[in-house]
């Protein structure tokens, strides 16, 4: 099983490395988007008691909302890749599973995260004042929760593809960034319009930022914003999961993996 | 009697059914391929033989029967068997990111080969795509992007190898090469194969016998005498696979 994992890692590791679009996407764009908005944030905040808080919750959010959509695109993009290469149908008469294939996919981002955010956490203290390591730690809670609810979004976008072809392709780029205006990325949940609050507070990133914003203010309440929106990402990983493997099962039935779209 | 009655069966498909959309594509095909034999698989577009072959390697469920292989029932027991197969189709292509060097070494690292190296260098070398080892395989003419799929095919040592159109788009020379080596590994370890192909010279060449699809049934099975009688007529002294393409072509069984 690792074996098999470890090649699904490399296979997309060499191709990361050798497209500078990729790696343009995966390093460049979050560090310019941090430096960006981080003087941004300084240039509105000037000193004062907030000089941590403010900018910190800005960068804190495009930090986080970068990645969870980052995430969420490279597990369905990672998987698109193997239909636009023809290369479902050489992989799955391998002895690799499918779920070998997803956790690969999994490992090989969270390692990708990793690394871009300590480059991120390195560019943030350098240039723009706002101290990255203490950030990032204040944000893995909140991370954690993006990071699930990425997967389930990624799964899910994945067997839509797998059912619906590339034909929707455009969902693996596109569909987190369709639940930013409710995600209360930058702005609390109270500031959204009444109805629209219900469905919001239901969506695990915006109890994910309502607890980030929490813990920067050193407020109570981040926990239960934590324990609602980790349950609510779990959740959707479930929901997500059981819709990929009845896709899956009926592409076999289908025949999709002999030729895919 | 055919050769597959007679031999321990590597591969026993049983009644295999396949519909699309309620059009019938596999009709209860039954077959037995035994250690070492090459069963050709002919039959027009459209016949199935694509559909049969993805049922046999586990991409397409069927709707009815079973398929065993190495004695197991390829249902319960995926792994095991797909890690003694391969597969080489133009459907089955490689990453055109990736060099062929980088993906035969994960394709060697999935299938647990032992020292991959060694055994790419080999395969590259017999296969007369040594040169482009360090190419991305997106810049690959037709005929090296076949040819490095049959290393592919062949870097796990199968005990079964399924071949769908396994030399479309090389030239006469190459192909002939290429059918060179598969018979050589045929040879040396027994290996087993299915065939499928519209080009007859290739299936009379290589094959022991042939299965012949019309509109997804088992139209005949035998050896190319007995098949080209079963359709031809039992007076036939001499196999013609090439009459009985034609008649299938024109007529159906």
């Amino acid at each position: 099983m690792w074996r098999r994992m470890g090649a699904i890692i490399r296979r997309h590791a060499y191709e990361a490395a050798g497209n500078p679009d990729r790696i343009a996407d995966a390093l460049l764009w979050p560090c310019l988007d941090v430096i960006t908005w981080g003087f941004f944030s300084r240039y509105l905040v000037r000193g004062g008691d907030a000089a941590f808080a403010a900018p910190a919750q800005l960068v804190g959010g495009i930090i986080l909302w970068g990645t969870f959509r980052a995430f969420q695109r490279d597990i369905a993009v990672g998987f698109l890749a193997e239909i636009w290469s023809r290369n479902i149908a050489g992989l799955f008469v391998s002895p690799l599973g499918v779920g070998e294939y997803l956790a690969g996919l999994v490992v090989l981002n969270l390692a990708k995260l990793a690394i871009v955010l300590g480059l991120i956490a390195g560019v943030c203290h350098a240039l723009t004042g706002v101290p990255g390591d203490a950030l990032i730690l204040l944000l893995l809670p909140s991370l954690g929760i993006l990071l699930c609810f990425g997967a389930a979004i990624g799964l899910f976008v994945t067997g839509l593809i797998l059912r619906f072809s590339t034909r929707v392709q455009t969902l693996a780029y596109g569909l987190a960034g369709l639940l930013m205006p409710v995600s209360c990325v930058f702005y609390p949940l109270a500031a959204l319009p009444p109805a629209l609050r219900g469905f919001a507070g239901l969506l695990p990133t915006t109890q994910a930022f309502e607890a980030l914003r929490a813990a920067m203010q050193g407020q109570s309440g981040p926990a239960g914003a934590l324990a609602d929106g980790g349950g609510g990402a779990l959740l959707a990983l479930a929901a997500a999961g059981w819709y990929f493997s009845a896709v899956w099962r009926a592409a076999h039935r289908g025949g999709q993996l002999v030729r895919p779209d | 009697m055919d050769q597959g009655d007679e031999a321990p069966a590597v591969l026993n498909v049983a009644g295999l059914a396949k519909s699309f959309a309620g059009r019938p594509v596999i009709a209860d095909v039954s077959f037995r391929v035994a250690k070492g034999e090459i069963l050709g698989i002919l039959g027009a577009n459209g016949a199935g033989k694509s559909t049969l072959i993805g049922m046999i390697s586990g991409l397409l469920a069927p709707d009815a029967g079973a398929v065993e292989i190495f004695g197991r029932r390829f249902a319960g027991n995926r792994a095991a068997c797909l890690a003694r197969m391969n597969l080489a189709s133009p459907y089955a292509a490689l990453p055109g990111a990736l060099t062929v060097r980088q993906n035969l070494s994960i394709y060697a690292a999935l299938y647990g080969v032992r020292q991959p190296g060694r055994r790419i260098d080999e395969l590259l070398e017999q296969f007369g795509v040594a040169a482009q080892a360090g190419t991305r395989c997106a810049k690959l003419s037709s005929g090296q992007a076949i040819r490095v799929g049959l290393c592919k095919a062949l870097l796990n040592r199968p005990d079964l190898l399924l071949l769908d159109e396994p030399t479309v788009y090389l030239d006469p020379e190459i192909a002939a090469r290429a059918r060179r080596l598969i018979l050589r590994e045929r040879e040396a370890r027994g290996m087993t194969i299915l065939l499928t192909s519209h080009n007859l010279d290739e299936i009379d060449h290589l094959c022991d016998r042939v299965l012949l699809l019309d509109g997804g049934r088992a139209a005949a099975l035998g050896s190319k005498l007995d098949v080209t009688r079963a359709l031809l007529g039992q007076q036939r002294e001499q196999a013609s696979l090439g009459e009985v393409f034609a008649r299938l072509a024109r007529e159906g069984a």
